[in-house]
């Protein structure tokens, strides 16, 4: 069974991008405009990975992990946070409020399949 | 020299100074008193001198006087000696009393007694005044009072100082606090504020200097949006386009089938967006960088709105086509404005691409202008109007700062750089106009903006 991923990106390029990048390695990838539909997707989708945006208007990726840590059904789902801060200390920031990776635009496609099947494999073992 | 120092030491002075001069006199005018007291005091034992002596005359008998006058000199220090001449039918005595000083520097009053029955029968009375008996108590009294003064003086000294202590302290703790708050600014440490209010002038300075460092902080918080804003705005069209071109050299290694080109068409065209964007995004901050400098030129001639929004409404067509939105003008019956053509171009451009973010699929935008009068001058008034979602009043005054967005500015296609409105405002505001947000939440939103009629 193909694994789920869900991106959660207010720009279209980087949503395209990801599910290039993704589905040609054979992954179901949905995606969402903002954190708010990233919620509503989460729940219907239930992906096994979810990539999301940092800066967001709206529902900002901060936010987003925060209302997916708070839930019990959603809480174990890995999620990797899309950035262009590079700045250590908001990266520490960032893993307070429960990431579990970050991927800093631009990525090539290596990097970022490799980073997804890493953080897969850690979520099932 | 703190101005501790300073105050106490001044005050110090100043309450010596004005009570020595007090206690002078203090003195001065106790001394008066005395001497006129003392003065009294003798004119009354003259008076009974004079009238024994006529007594005596009436009596025809000169010892009366002599035993009389022994008396006064035993009971009056103040009457040192006394010479008598004593006439009678045309015959003369003299008697003296009591020791006249050999050096003699005191006053002598003389006393005229006649008979009144025999005028040819007088006394003449010579009183030697010891001058330091008479004002004896004088010296006495100056002394008492000396003391007293003294004692006020010291007082008064003592609680000026201590109180000079404690205005140099009240008046020095803000200062302190202001100098500790300006080595924080000056370390680095912004935001501070100081909690001092009072009415006085150290109370309008802390005022001012709260209202600085409130300052300080703004531009630094601002520093740090605009930095952050730019590098968003860079990274973010610049790391799609890369991505993109590692998506197009991948598939092109593969070998590509006919879906992987018309993928990598996609993708180049996408590419091309980021371009004009990034390009857009550096046209603009150069521009936000010229009117930040004041050095944005505008070359104001007559200029018809009507020519300018026509070329900008076919520079939209195929955008409004793409979005569904309708795009029209009615600034024809307009007198021509004292307008920058290229800029007035860019007001309306940005202004447009604005309301196009916003307004869904099927909305209007409409330009439309009307003449006023205001201020001996005629004005156009152009607004562009759409049928979006409107904007918070909140965030009426924040649309046109730099770097800003409403906070509904959200959704697909809803996001800008923030340097759009800033820069109309600039311009507008270097053709002597005003822009204006004329709007509500759901109801469409009206921008507005003032020109002058050439």
């Amino acid at each position: 069974m193909p694994k789920k991923v869900l991106v959660v990106d207010d720009e279209e390029d980087y949503r395209l991008i990801v599910r290039d990048i993704l589905g040609s390695a054979g992954m179901e990838v949905r995606s969402a405009r903002d954190g708010q539909e990233g919620l509503s997707a989460l729940r219907e989708f239930e992906p096994d990975l979810v990539l999301v945006d940092w800066m967001m208007p709206g529902l900002d990726g901060e936010g987003f992990c925060q209302a997916l840590r708070a839930e019990e059904k959603l809480r174990r789902i890995p999620v990797l946070m899309l950035t262009v801060k590079q700045a250590a200390d908001e990266e520490l920031e960032a893993l307070h409020f429960g990431v579990d990776d970050f991927i800093v635009k631009p990525f090539s496609p290596e990097v970022l399949l490799a980073r997804v099947r890493a953080a897969l494999r850690r979520a099932a073992g | 020299m703190t101005i501790r120092t300073k105050l106490s030491l001044s005050v110090g002075l100043l309450l010596l100074v004005s009570t020595g001069l007090l206690g002078a006199g203090v003195l001065a005018v106790s001394d008066s008193f005395a001497r006129k007291d003392a003065q009294a005091r003798l004119a009354v034992i003259e008076s009974s001198l004079r009238q024994s002596a006529e007594e005596a005359l009436l009596q025809k008998d000169s010892l009366q006087l002599v035993s009389a006058l022994k008396s006064f000199l035993a009971q009056y220090p103040v009457l040192a000696y006394a010479r008598v001449l004593w006439e009678a039918r045309g015959r003369s005595r003299a008697i003296a009393l009591g020791r006249a000083p050999e050096r003699d520097a005191g006053e002598v009053r003389v006393l005229e007694a006649v008979d009144p029955a025999d005028p040819s029968r007088r006394a003449r009375l010579e009183l030697g005044i010891n001058r330091s008996a008479l004002y004896q108590d004088l010296g006495r009294q100056r002394r008492r009072l000396g003391k007293i003064l003294l004692g006020v003086s010291l007082l008064t000294l003592l609680l000026g100082v201590a109180f000079s202590l404690w205005l140099a302290r009240s008046l020095t703790a803000p200062l302190h606090s202001l100098v500790a708050l300006a080595m924080e600014i000056g370390a680095g440490k912004l935001g501070g504020r100081l909690a001092w209010n009072s009415r006085d002038e150290i109370g309008a300075l802390v005022r001012v200097f709260n209202q600085m460092s409130g300052r300080l902080e703004e531009l630094a918080e601002a520093k740090k949006t605009f930095v952050s804003s730019v590098t968003h705005e860079l990274r973010s069209p610049l790391g799609a386009i890369e991505s993109f071109l590692h998506l197009i050299a991948g598939k092109l290694k593969e070998g590509a089938g006919e879906g992987e080109i018309a993928q990598c068409r996609e993708y180049l065209g996408r590419i091309q967006a980021n371009v004009s964007r990034l390009g857009g995004f550096i046209g603009d901050l150069l521009d936000v960088a010229k009117m930040e400098k004041g050095v944005l030129e505008c070359v104001l001639l007559p200029t018809h709105l009507e020519e300018v929004a026509l070329e900008v409404c076919r520079f939209f067509e195929a955008k409004c086509k793409l979005h569904g939105v309708s795009l029209t003008q009615s600034l024809g019956g307009l007198p021509p404005v004292l307008g920058d053509r290229g800029r007035l171009r860019q007001v309306l451009i940005n202004l447009i691409s604005n309301s196009l973010k916003f307004t869904p699929r099927g909305g209007r935008i409409q330009l439309a202008g009307e003449q006023y009068r205001e201020g001996g001058r005629r004005w156009v008034e152009v607004a562009v109007s759409d049928t979006g979602r409107g904007i918070d009043p909140e965030d009426r005054d924040r649309l046109f700062k730099v770097f800003s967005q409403g906070s509904n500015a959200q959704g697909e296609g809803a996001k800008g750089t923030g340097l759009g409105l800033y820069i109309v405002k600039s311009i507008v505001e270097q053709h002597g106009g005003r822009v204006e947000a004329r709007s509500a939440p759901g109801q469409g939103t009206r921008l507005v903006f003032t020109l002058r009629v050439a």
